[in-house]
């Protein structure tokens, strides 16, 4: 992965790179991205591939240069002031900072439990990006953490906030009066950005993994959290985010919040109702979306960041009907599908969430929900397809798309390919840990997409929405610009987004009053 | 049973193993940290294993 990322950094001219193992899977990837598959299958399991596309002779020979000059001396992939040594195992590290209080795990599930219990009886926390730990697993380490007062965040979790410091994919916010408890890694990344964009800062993250609100692991570390930010005098209102959990987790949270808690509370279970807790004065709020999260802490915190949460997190019905039938109105009438392309988890969710209330027709995803069904393929849209390019099938061995963009770049094109389609949603991820330019990344596949379809006479829409704030090295503004100049709308939440690529599927035939008063506005407000 | 470490409100000491990129990402946070290049003990071929408890 190292050696592709350098070989495409080398030069402009190199469009794609990919020196990898030739694994089934990879050589399936290979060809999927255009190389030829008769050179491809040649290839056998214990050689390497090295695929380079390149705007000239000049580059493809440098890129294939430097490749072999890489495979053949190691030591020049780290050539260059990115010079720095790597301890090799974990007991060094730990005679190196004997005072370490937190372990970031991000190695192959099967070795997490070994390596996590080792570290539970140094008394010392972790934060778990590891996907594929077994259920008996997590449930054996976080039932032994609970005992030793050790806070396990995951497994899967990517995101959290400690201290107001990103642990990592992580975007740069403001320190502030706010803690969260997700389950839901982009979900997190979403609530906090957007509470950035409200000027409301977040001191503690904690991102405690999909897992943990099942019924098998109980909630454990999301009730750890909770207690946990309850004792920390600069928090002020506590989130806890997540997909709606089992009824009888949800009744262990509400039991505690409501009865031994005393802090202010928002509760956004992903596709749950909206309630405002009378019976807590107040100060227990419960949504069901990302947005309408951001409102209710907003409204929290007080009257001014209130309305200034209404103004960054909303677009009135009549301006999103007047901005989206432009879009519309360009698009055939066979146009009539909708294909989400997201890097995002918790987006997918939350985009299948919303659009399985308002499409008419059926529904496909890798990742389904509840009444979406399930695709025959990953690799193949059909109908409405929202589609999570981070699930397994497209990770393996390969990195996440929030980090490596190639996947989506690909998929991108083989949607405009297909007459049926009127419009691409799209989540981009900045901060920490994502790719240094993900729509940057994207921009030329977006233009080919509508130049593509514009040789077929045909118009399609593009639908983006960007997580991340302005202090990410990213650039949030430039992000939007970018996506702006290539044609695509860009909105300012994930569930605008979804509601607006609706609005572009169905011509403007959506119940907007009641997709708002759902999820896009706080009961009380409207 | 050693107590669990101090956590919120200290300064944040981390161990990354496992992807680099989130140990940059620390680096650029000014966080102070440890990188592990982590890789798993490599695995014996069964017959090796077998020899090997013979012996050892």
């Amino acid at each position: 992965m190292k050696i592709s990322d350098k070989v495409r950094r080398i030069s402009s001219g190199i469009i794609e790179a990919s020196v990898i193992m030739a694994t089934s899977t990879n050589k399936g990837i290979l060809i999927r991205l255009g190389f030829p598959p008769s050179v491809i299958q040649e290839a056998t399991e214990s050689d390497i591939i090295i695929a380079v596309r390149a705007q000239d002779q000049e580059s493809l020979d440098l890129a294939i240069h430097k490749a072999n000059e890489m495979l053949e001396s190691p030591e020049k992939i780290s050539a260059g002031n990115e010079e720095k040594s790597r301890l090799t195992d974990l007991d060094s590290a730990l005679n190196m900072m004997p005072d370490a209080n937190l372990v970031l795990l991000s190695i192959p599930g099967e070795h997490v439990k070994d390596i996590s219990l080792k570290l539970i009886e140094r008394g010392i926390h972790q934060q778990i990006f590891s996907d594929h730990v077994p259920i008996e697993d997590e449930l054996e380490i976080k039932q032994r953490a609970v005992k030793n007062g050790v806070l396990i965040l995951g497994p899967g979790s990517g995101t959290s906030i400690i201290n107001g410091k990103g642990i990592g994919f992580s975007n740069v916010v403001k320190e502030g009066p706010v803690g969260v408890v997700a389950a839901a890694g982009t979900g997190l990344q979403e609530v906090i950005t957007l509470l950035d964009h409200c000027g409301i800062g977040v001191k503690q993250g904690l991102g405690v993994g999909g897992s943990d609100p099942k019924e098998k692991i109980g909630g454990l570390m999301m009730l750890e959290g909770i207690k946990l930010l309850e004792k920390d005098p600069d928090i002020e209102v506590i989130g806890i985010v997540s997909k709606p959990p089992s009824a009888s987790i949800q009744e262990k949270i509400f039991n505690f919040i409501s009865q031994d808690a005393k802090k202010k509370y928002v509760v956004a279970f992903i596709g749950g109702r909206q309630l405002q807790d009378d019976r807590t004065g107040g100060r227990i709020i419960q949504v069901g979306s990302l947005a309408s999260a951001v409102l209710a802490f907003a409204k929290h915190i007080g009257k001014e960041q209130f309305m200034k949460a209404r103004v960054k997190t909303r677009i009135s019905q009549n301006d999103l009907l007047n901005m989206l039938e432009k879009e519309w109105t360009k698009l055939r009438d066979s146009q009539k599908y909708i294909r989400a392309l997201y890097t995002g988890g918790t987006f997918t969710y939350e985009a299948q969430v919303i659009l399985s209330g308002i499409l008419p027709g059926p529904i496909y995803s890798n990742a389904p929900i509840l009444n979406i069904k399930e695709m025959a393929s990953s690799l193949a849209s059909e109908a409405n397809s929202i589609v999570d390019l981070g699930e397994e099938e497209f990770t393996q061995g390969r990195p996440h798309p929030m980090i490596d963009p190639t996947i989506r770049k690909l998929r991108i094109l083989e949607e405009a390919k297909d007459p049926e389609v009127g419009v691409l949603l799209m989540d981009f991820v900045l901060g920490y840990g994502s790719h240094p330019d993900p729509v940057g990344a994207a921009l030329r596949e977006i233009k080919e997409a509508r130049d593509e379809a514009a040789r077929d006479g045909r118009y399609l829409s593009v639908i983006s929405h960007v997580c991340g704030t302005t202090g990410d090295p990213q650039g949030y503004d430039s992000s939007i610009s970018k996506l702006q100049s290539a044609g695509s709308i860009v909105l300012p939440t994930n569930a605008i987004a979804a509601v607006g690529a609706a609005l572009v599927g169905l011509r403007g035939k959506v119940d907007l009053e009641k997709i708002y008063s759902q999820y896009l506005t706080l009961g009380g407000e409207l | 049973m050693v107590e669990a470490r101090k956590l919120f409100d200290v300064e944040l000491k981390v161990i990354n193993v496992g992807l680099d990129i989130f140990y940059n990402a620390l680096q650029m946070q000014n966080v102070k940290a440890v990188d592990v290049n982590w890789r798993p003990a490599p695995k014996l071929e069964k017959e090796t294993e077998d020899i090997l408890d013979k012996i050892l």
